[in-house]
């Protein structure tokens, strides 16, 4: 009985646990984030500078920021969690990808010319 | 004894720590932390940018339309190779390791374009556009533009660079066999640095080039 045990041990896959296969469900995903992925990068594109699209006006500095931010913070979350498969990943591992990003807001807050 | 004991009663290479392969584990240890060195240098950027009286150069300016659709084309390139490498895992695990080496070739061939892109974008800027970097010459705006650019997207740079030579090695070893379609966890490791080096590549794409 103990040999079965250690026998099933040394044929364990560890793979075998990766339970967001799920990929055949994602592999229609992987395409759309992979469309949103390439829409994002032609706003962002044109939002510094509408003219390149033949638009003959300039948006406001503050849009500009904020929305180029925030498209990237997008892009880079589909990205972790469609490619990376942080979708499907254990609680453990998201909380080791989200190391980063409190280091990351840690110094904008730290670093940030507070007066102007 | 006892620390050889204590060594042997851990997980081995392919066993499993925290409910996922150590492999798996060991590239998200490494990624963390190399997403923390990457967020110095864009926080070093920053603070340059954000000095008094920096005079620092509007990107969209400095680099012109034409530099700045050249690099979303670059940007373009690395997210279609990072939807190939997502391709061989699928392709893998539907067993079929020809269409995953296939896949591989074309995520290599796209890591090697943006290289090629890149080496052209800094020949120009330094041939052309900042002669300061390799002559005495001075120039209207804070050169810390120029130091930070290049090394930001230097070091990027040679994230891919180590990127494509991994994915020729898994290329390689889907085509002499010793990847089949039951290593799965190899070509996802792998996957892990590409779609990370993809991820670094869009906010230094924004912060650097479009804001």
């Amino acid at each position: 009985m103990a040999t079965h045990k250690a026998a099933d041990a040394a044929h364990h896959d560890p793979n075998a646990g990766w339970g967001w296969l799920g990929v055949k469900g994602l592999y229609n995903q992987y395409m759309w984030v992979w469309l949103a992925l390439l829409i994002f990068t032609a706003i962002e594109v044109v939002i510094p500078e509408p003219a390149m699209i033949g638009l003959d006006f300039h948006f406001p500095r503050l849009f500009v920021v904020s929305s180029l931010i925030v498209i990237a913070l997008v892009k880079t979350w589909l990205v972790a969690w469609y490619y990376m498969h942080l979708i499907a990943e254990r609680p453990s591992i998201i909380l080791v990808a989200c190391c980063p990003f409190v280091f990351s807001l840690f110094l904008t807050i730290g670093l940030f010319p507070w007066r102007f | 004894m006892a620390t050889h004991d204590a060594a042997m009663a851990g997980p081995g290479p392919g066993e499993e720590s925290l409910g996922v392969t150590n492999g798996k584990l060991g590239m998200w240890t490494f990624l963390v932390m190399d997403a923390m060195t990457f967020a110095g240098f864009l926080a070093a950027y920053a603070r340059l940018r954000w000095a008094p009286g920096s005079n620092w150069p509007l990107p969209i300016e400095e680099f012109g339309p034409v530099g700045i659709q050249l690099t979303a084309l670059n940007t373009f390139i690395l997210i279609c190779s990072s939807v190939s490498m997502v391709h061989v895992l699928a392709e893998q695990l539907r067993g079929n390791m020809v269409a995953a080496r296939k896949w591989m070739a074309v995520t290599v061939i796209g890591g090697l374009i943006f290289l090629g892109i890149q080496g052209f974008e800094w020949t120009h800027l330094i041939l052309d556009l900042w002669p300061f970097v390799y002559t005495d010459a001075t120039y209207g705006f804070n050169q810390n533009f120029a130091a930070t650019f290049f090394s930001l997207t230097g070091f990027h740079g040679l994230h891919v660079s180590v990127g494509v030579i991994y994915n020729f090695i898994l290329y390689l070893g889907i085509r002499n066999g010793k990847i089949g379609p039951e290593d799965t966890s190899i070509t996802e490791i792998a996957g892990l640095y590409w779609h990370f080096v993809d991820l670094i590549w869009i906010l230094v794409f924004t912060f650097v080039y479009l804001i």
